[in-house]
């Protein structure tokens, strides 16, 4: 199926990243350790097409560590499929990043 | 809550009721930030401020985050900038999204406008198609004869090998000895291979269907060196030309297997006559491959050690005594240098045994050392069409892009035109904040559309001459066959040349019409300050149209001059009302004697045919390829003449050519002295001591004898047989091989040849109606003898000028074109001159003004604009056809005649088109045209 965006080693990381709690920008860089020029194009691609959602944080959250609100990325329906369809691929992408302490942004 | 854009809260109050945080205050200044605020600068405005909050909330939480853990040392600082460079990426990402709303919103736009007026669209895509299209069609020619590489594998890698201190022509030619030395230097060479120039026709029988063909001789290793792998079957290879007539194959072309044997997948492993001697067809090429030679497209290759087969009659001795063309596949470790030192020690040392060791004086041992061999890249073939067509190709360049630059003008005034139709509303947008620089690149997306459209409806008409055009080019005695395809060269040269045609008549047009007067345009008036501007634009405009369409016509003028005279040049024979018939009867297996036999009876049939006035036969043509004995020396009245001036490095070979009875007569020659020849100079001799007679031309006569009266004197070839030839008649001289030539000393003997002949037929009336008959006689004499070249004389003669009819006939119709073109745009700017002056055409009559007066009034403002743009055109002339003067024929670049017709029918038509608008003028109502100011 053809989901808008390729489905390369990249992506699939990028997705796995997202669908493992990991979902601001900074913080998939951080995990992924892929380079800033990639992650965010990667990520309004997938903005583009459907694949994610993006949202300002909670207000709260944010004042209460006076700062300001950062943005995080969600995926979609499509978006899990494509992830599915990129795991079956890449099988040794399952097991990645899972466990790891996850930050979530909807945490209050 | 104060909510901003994207529902961001700007400021939030809390319990305490004072503002805990403003976001909209930057708090931190560091390095980062200033640079997402500085790479923030070209992403859309409409992501801006969503982007650098997103990008600085992330470094705020990444800073703070750092700061908690302590790690807020230079080095994380390094790679927090290192990060924020990322939004750079970013950034660029988002400025498709910019240019794709932009683009699309402008192409909408620009597509609503262009349907609107239908009218002006219509004429703009069709003047731009014109241009493009007849571009296009040239250039896929161009590409075709002097760009394409071979269709074979790594085409770069292919040289010829020839003798690089000789001056080009044949004399190039490596003998068949050093061909073999040079296969056996693997070292330096993949392949080497070689391939005839010169294949006559042969006789092909396949399932008793007989037909002439196209053969090429090819050695051994031609498929391997130019990689090409057979599609049914296989192709020849080494083993196949080992061993003289011991391997009988034959590869058919693609061509010839479609045409004659309809795909016959079965085709390979039947057996083909070729001359009487059977062959086997072992494989079919792939579709493309046409040999190496551009333009010749044989019907099926054979192995070079066939040659005793393909031609009854001749040893394939013969074939190893001639010199050959080499091609080769250089290997891509050894460099051109390399190869060529190797080679020339090769040739050298060749050269020094076929001496044989005997010693050499100082000026040949120099004359050897000069001698080399070099290497002639070979990707795009041989063509001899090249040398013909490259001239011609260029000018005819030069003369579309001529064409495409008055279409552009035409547009271009179009444009401006409407333009400045839309200045109201060019000047709200300006006014409502519209950057100039979108508005331009919004009237640009309008003239590339026009100009994409232009494009493609030119490549259709492309497509469709294409035709056409090789008709024309192919038009000549030695049949062309080109594969003009519109590949991707060709489609990349017409988009660029929209591309280009786009922007050249988009842009002026463009940037003048933003260029607005805000406060007047606003206004609700018609009468623009910018309309004489826009007038001034236009009228330097058509100067320069009427200046390129009139070089146009003056090119064209000396073209059609040059074919005219051409072809009432007296090439020295009578051409009209002449049968040319040809034929081999060795083909069929007649040898020597038979031949002349043969020969007699024909000539018997064919005078006793109902009329025909007079027959004769000939073993070289008129104006088709003649050849010349390799002779040295001749004797005249016994004394010895080198025939070789080496001051000058020619040869003054005479030129020989066996006729048959009656030859002049029938041809139309005319005997200035003596007599002509007799039927007792045909038949066979008592004494074989007597001289032979022989009847030589002007040129001969002048050239060896001088003033002396030639009549009676006598020549020879060789030393015992020095005075051999006695001429008994002069005639007038006759263009043998081409009508440019010079007339060569030639002169005649008196034989009915043993090989290939041509017979002329002189008939009463059109001769094309005799050649049922012809055919019918030559079946009752022989029905297995094969006719070919069946024409008339005059048919002959056209076909040596193909070049000039080329360039003749399409330059016309571009110049014819380009008046065209010239007096629309004459017309174009008149009427809006007119339409500036309405008022005062009106007030003007009102007053009392005559008609007449300003139908002169009119006109003289047309006529200034034409007399200018005929003066720029005539200078530009003047200055140019010099270059073209290698083209002409009997008239100088500067012929009068020429510079004054094209002028004088340029004034014609551009003054008539003038005229229209200039009568409207006149019809103006002096109350309507004082009221609606």
């Amino acid at each position: 199926m053809d989901y808008g965006i390729k489905l390369s080693y990249t992506t699939a990381v990028i997705l796995q990243a997202l669908a493992t709690g990991y979902q601001y920008g900074f913080d998939i860089i951080d995990v992924t350790g892929l380079p800033s020029g990639t992650v965010y194009p990667a990520l309004r691609r997938f903005e583009e097409v459907g694949v994610v959602t993006s949202r300002w944080e909670a207000e709260e959250v944010a004042e209460r560590e006076q700062r300001s609100p950062r943005r995080y990325y969600e995926l979609t329906k499509a978006g899990h499929a494509a992830l599915a369809e990129a795991l079956k691929r890449y099988r040794a992408l399952e097991s990645l990043f899972v466990g790891a302490k996850k930050p979530k942004p909807s945490d209050a | 809550m104060l909510r901003g854009r994207d529902g961001v809260k700007l400021k939030s109050f809390s319990k305490s009721g004072h503002h805990m945080l403003d976001h909209n205050k930057q708090r931190f200044t560091s390095w980062p930030q200033r640079l997402i605020a500085f790479i923030g600068a070209i992403v859309p405005r409409r992501f801006r401020t969503r982007w650098r909050r997103e990008w600085e909330a992330e470094l705020e939480y990444r800073e703070a985050l750092l700061a908690k853990w302590d790690k807020l040392d230079w080095r994380s600082k390094l790679e927090l900038l290192w990060r924020s460079l990322g939004a750079f990426w970013d950034a660029l990402w988002l400025q498709r999204q910019r240019w794709e709303d932009e683009m699309m919103q402008d192409l909408r736009y620009g597509a609503r406008m262009l349907l609107k007026h239908k009218a002006f669209t219509l004429v703009a895509v069709l003047s731009l198609a014109l241009g493009i299209g007849a571009n296009t069609a040239i250039f896929s020619f161009v590409d075709t004869v002097l760009i394409k590489m071979l269709p074979v594998k790594n085409p770069e890698q292919l040289v010829f090998l020839e003798r690089g201190d000789v001056p080009p022509g044949p004399q190039r030619y490596l003998s068949y000895a050093f061909f073999e030395q040079a296969r056996t230097q693997q070292e330096m060479f993949a392949g080497v291979c070689t391939f005839a120039i010169e294949n006559r026709r042969v006789n092909a029988v396949l399932d008793g269907q007989s037909e002439m063909a196209k053969p090429q001789r090819v050695s051994g290793g031609f498929f391997a060196v130019l990689g090409v792998n057979a599609m049914l079957g296989r192709t020849i290879t080494e083993e196949d030309d080992k061993v003289p007539g011991a391997h009988p194959v034959v590869v058919l072309s693609h061509r010839y297997w479609q045409r004659r044997f309809a795909r016959d997948s079965a085709i390979v492993g039947k057996t083909i006559s070729l001359n009487g001697y059977p062959f086997t067809i072992i494989g079919v090429t792939p579709p493309e491959f046409f040999g190496a030679i551009v333009g010749e497209a044989p019907d099926f290759w054979t192995p070079t050690m066939m040659y005793a087969q393909l031609n009854p009659g001749s040893s394939i001795k013969q074939y190893f005594n001639n010199p050959v063309f080499v091609l080769a596949r250089l290997k891509p470790e050894v460099s051109e240098q390399q190869a060529r030192t190797r080679l020339t020690g090769l040739w050298q040392q060749t050269v020094l045994e076929e001496i044989g060791g005997i010693e050499l004086s100082p000026e040949r041992q120099q004359a050897l050392r000069q001698q080399n061999i070099t290497l002639v890249p070979a990707s795009r073939g041989l063509a001899f069409l090249r040398a013909q067509f490259s001239e011609p190709l260029r000018i005819l360049m030069a003369v579309v892009g001529l064409i495409l630059l008055i279409a552009c003008v035409n547009v271009a005034n179009l444009l401006l035109a409407r333009a400045m139709a839309r200045q109201q509303e060019i000047a709200v947008r300006l006014a409502l904040g519209a950057s100039r620089f979108r508005l331009i690149r919004q009237l640009l997306t309008e003239s590339l559309l026009l100009a994409g459209l232009g494009g493609a409806l030119g490549l259709a008409f492309a497509w469709w001459s294409r035709q056409f055009l090789l008709t024309l080019v192919a038009s000549g005695h030695t049949p062309i066959a080109l594969n003009v395809t519109l590949d991707a060269r060709v489609l990349a040269f017409t988009a660029a040349a929209s591309l280009l045609a786009g922007v050249l008549f988009g842009l002026a047009p463009a940037w003048r019409a933003t260029r607005v007067d805000l406060t007047p345009a606003l206004k609700d008036s018609a009468r623009s300050s910018e309309g004489g501007a826009r007038l001034s634009l236009g009228k330097s405009l058509v100067v320069v149209q009427v200046a390129l369409s009139l070089s146009l016509l003056i090119g064209a003028g000396l073209f059609v001059r040059s074919l005219a005279k051409l072809k009432s040049l007296d090439a020295g024979f009578k051409p009209e009302n002449v049968l040319l018939v040809s034929t081999d009867p060795r083909l069929i297996g007649y040898q020597g004697k038979q031949i002349s036999a043969l020969y007699a009876r024909l000539l018997e049939r064919f005078k006793a045919l109902p009329g025909v006035r007079s027959v004769s036969l000939s073993r070289q043509g008129l104006l088709s390829d003649g050849n010349t004995k390799p002779l040295m020396t001749m004797y005249i009245q016994g004394q010895p003449t080198r025939l070789f001036s080496s001051k000058e490095g020619q040869f003054y070979r005479p030129f020989v050519s066996w006729v048959g009875p009656d030859f002049f007569e029938t041809v139309g020659m005319t005997i200035l002295r003596g007599r002509s020849f007799t039927a007792q100079d045909f038949a066979p001799r008592d004494n074989p001591n007597a001289p032979r007679a022989v009847i030589v031309n002007e040129t001969f006569a002048r050239h060896y004898f001088g003033d002396s009266a030639p009549l009676g004197q006598r020549f020879g070839f060789s030393a015992d047989k020095s005075d051999g030839l006695e001429i008994v008649g002069i005639v007038k001289d006759a263009k043998h091989n081409s009508l440019r030539e010079q007339t060569q000393p030639t002169y005649y003997l008196p034989a009915l040849a043993q090989d290939d002949t041509t017979f002329q037929l002189r008939t009463v009336a059109d001769p094309t109606r005799l050649i049922t008959a012809v055919r019918q006689a030559v079946r009752e004499v022989d029905a297995n003898l094969t006719l070919y070249g069946i024409k008339t004389l005059a048919a002959q003669v056209d076909e040596t000028l193909v070049q000039e009819r080329m360039v003749g006939t399409l330059s016309s119709f571009f110049g014819l074109l380009s008046l065209l073109l010239a007096a629309v745009g004459v017309y174009g700017v008149m009427a809006y001159a007119v339409s500036q002056r309405t008022r005062e055409i009106g007030i003007r009559m009102a007053l009392g003004a005559p008609r007449s007066v300003v139908l002169r009034m009119v006109l003289r403002q047309g006529l200034i604009l034409i007399l200018l743009g005929l003066g720029f055109g005539l200078a530009a002339s003047f200055a140019t056809t010099r270059l073209l003067e290698s083209q002409l024929f009997g008239i100088t670049p500067t012929d009068l005649v020429t510079f004054i017709a094209a002028p004088i029918l340029l004034l014609i038509v551009a003054l008539l088109a003038c005229f229209i608008p200039a009568r409207r003028a006149t019809k103006v109502d002096p109350l309507i045209a004082l009221r609606n100011e």
